[in-house]
């Protein structure tokens, strides 16, 4: 008996579940049980009409179409799509994860199916599992997808990330994680999806920017950012054609890292994070007016920076500059306005922007200036021979033509200075206007 | 939220217990592995729509079920299974021929045997279960496991033309 036990024991020992084996258990399980349910729906119907005939009773029956989404009934991806221990836990974490709070946030009201992971498998960083679910959301059914990884705040796992339909931007299906949320996944999707590092600015501030296929592998598009390069500077868009200078915003595909909620949000409070230091105002306090110029009869000027500043190619693709509250206006000798503020597109330093406009007030032309520095002046230098705009807080502003002249002028606060100004004295400082 | 419950507790259970069940089916079926994963699948889908419903514990069920269900397979079939073999019984053990000859061997002498005599031969010496476990499993008498042990036993030996003790 002993011998015929161990003859079959050693005939099966190699025999194993394949990929994929249990995901497609749960889901034809869920078939069977939805035709079940059909079933005794009919039944039901079927009576509850023969009764009801006479009566008018209309009774309608639901119908079940099992999942939209295709990719809910592929086996599991990734080189980790054969452990059944990680899978078992990504699927308990999500459960866990996707609690009323979380489904509040996303507008979720009702699940279908269970939880079936897409792709598992080893990454730069660390090991991490796509999962998905059909969930009604806003009144139609949609899949649900979140990445299942350590987070890099704590060292726990997690679900690091997942789709938003309440939010514009949540719906990449992008995940941003691993040591120092360095790694990039993205799920493989009809459309290629290109990957840019960081933006490069040109000396006029325009951004500019090299893309990159991401390739797709079983599944998912991997990328690491290399140390040395910031992260938050990176962008992945979705598009047919290799992006243009001119990609629309409409295209990105939003990666939150999966730590961010230790710097802002409620977490951040409570745990008492430092506060951002403030990223524009930082020349003038907020809300601050001043005029520049010899006419005093300059008019109000009403305009969006932050959307001149875009329409300009000076914003970067992804999140909008934030704009300063301040503002300087002035009229030029030859009648054109002037606006001057300050602006700031993370991660560079905030500096002055200069918006020329005709008499009327229509916009002609955006300017950066220099970078801010409080205990200095910040200048921006108008083209066509049209002067400099200088400010700096309190400080009583002189220029001069040649160096070794006389001091002229004499404004606090801010200047209109003339083209052939060479420098600028503030209090006893003084600094070179460079061209 | 039962049913939540429920649903994650019998994925629990496919997820640790696959495998094991899993060989059961392969020796069940005569080394298909094809028609083994096929039968699992459907047991445990079975399974999951019942889940609630199961009393006791779920593996000697399962057994139980993908017993019965390799014995019907084939009546429903009305032939007898045709295990490939080519890739049954050949695992990868290479340096080991005679190990591989004599699990080609078994595989070859269990697909041989009628089905259910199969199912009682794999239940009671696979799955170490008593004359009794095994007679309630598959809905028949002791006297019948009894009997199907004693002539299956038989035939193995005299397929494989080797001495299996009793």
């Amino acid at each position: 008996m002993n011998d015929l036990g161990t003859a079959m024991r050693d005939v099966a020992e190699h025999v194993d579940v394949r990929a994929g084996f249990v995901g497609d258990v749960l889901r034809g399980g869920q078939r069977r049980l939805a035709l079940r349910r059909r079933g005794l729906a009919v039944a039901m119907a079927a009576v509850v009409g023969l009764i009801g005939f006479g009566a008018g009773v209309l009774v309608r029956v639901r119908s079940d179409p099992g999942p939209l989404d295709v990719r809910l009934l592929e086996p599991t991806k990734g080189n980790l799509a054969n452990d059944r221990s990680t899978l078992l836990r990504a699927t308990e974490l999500w459960r866990s994860s996707t609690a009323p709070t979380w489904r509040e946030e996303r507008g979720v009201t009702e699940f279908r199916g269970g939880p079936h992971v897409y792709w598992a498998g080893v990454t730069f960083g660390g090991d991490a599992a796509v999962v998905m679910q059909e969930a009604k959301a806003q009144d139609r059914w949609q899949t649900m997808v979140g990445l299942i990884a350590t987070d890099p705040a704590d060292g726990v796992r997690k679900l690091v990330g997942s789709t938003n339909p309440r939010d514009p931007a949540g719906l990449g299906e992008s995940f941003q994680f691993g040591w120092q949320d360095r790694t990039f996944l993205v799920l493989d999707r009809p459309t290629p999806v290109y990957l840019s590092q960081a933006a490069a600015w040109d000396h006029d501030g325009r951004a500019h920017r090299t893309w990159t296929l991401v390739k797709m592998d079983d599944g998912v598009g991997l990328w690491t950012v290399p140390e040395g390069s910031d992260p938050a500077t990176t962008r992945l868009v979705a598009t047919d054609d290799p992006p243009t200078a001119t990609v629309s915003a409409d295209r990105l595909l939003t990666t939150r890292p999966a730590s961010s909620y230790v710097r802002d949000g409620i977490y951040a409070r409570r745990t008492g994070a430092p506060a951002v230091p403030a990223a524009v105002d930082r020349l003038f306090s907020a809300g601050t007016r001043l005029l520049v110029g010899a006419d005093a009869r300059t008019p109000p000027i009403d305009v969006d920076p932050v959307a001149l500043l875009r329409a300009a190619g000076m914003t970067d693709l992804g999140p909008d500059p934030r704009a300063g509250t301040w503002r300087i206006r002035g009229r030029l000798p030859d009648g054109e306005l002037v606006l001057v503020g300050e602006y700031q597109q993370s991660p560079r330093p905030s500096a002055l922007y200069a918006v020329l406009l005709t008499d009327r007030g229509t916009p002609e032309q955006v300017l950066r200036g220099s970078e801010v520095e409080p205990s200095s002046v910040a200048v921006v230098r108008l083209p066509d021979d049209r002067g400099w705009v200088a400010a700096a807080d309190g400080k009583q502003l002189r220029y001069r033509t040649s160096t070794g002249g006389d001091w002229l002028g004499s404004d606090t606060s801010a200047a209109l200075l003339p083209h052939d100004a060479v420098q600028v004295q503030v209090g006893t400082q003084v600094v070179d206007l460079t061209r | 939220m039962a049913v939540h419950a429920a649903e994650q507790d019998f994925e629990e259970f496919v997820v640790l217990r696959s495998q094991s069940l899993l060989r059961t089916a392969y020796l069940l079926c005569g080394g298909d592995r094809g028609a083994a994963e096929d039968l699992l699948q459907d047991v445990l889908e079975k399974m999951f729509v019942r889940w609630r419903r199961i009393k006791g514990p779920a593996e000697p069920y399962a057994r139980a079920a993908l017993a019965n269900a390799s014995a019907n397979r084939w009546r429903r079939r009305s032939r007898k299974p045709e295990a490939d073999w080519e890739q049954a019984g050949t695992p990868s053990v290479g340096g080991h021929e005679d190990a591989v000859v004599a699990q080609d061997a078994v595989l070859r002498a269990l697909a041989e045997l009628p089905p259910k005599m199969r199912a009682v031969l794999v239940l009671r010496f696979f799955d170490d279960q008593t004359e009794a476990q095994t007679a309630a499993a598959l809905g028949c008498g002791a006297g019948t496991v009894k009997s199907q042990t004693s002539r299956g036993l038989a035939r193995m030996r005299e397929l494989l033309k080797v001495e299996v003790a009793r």
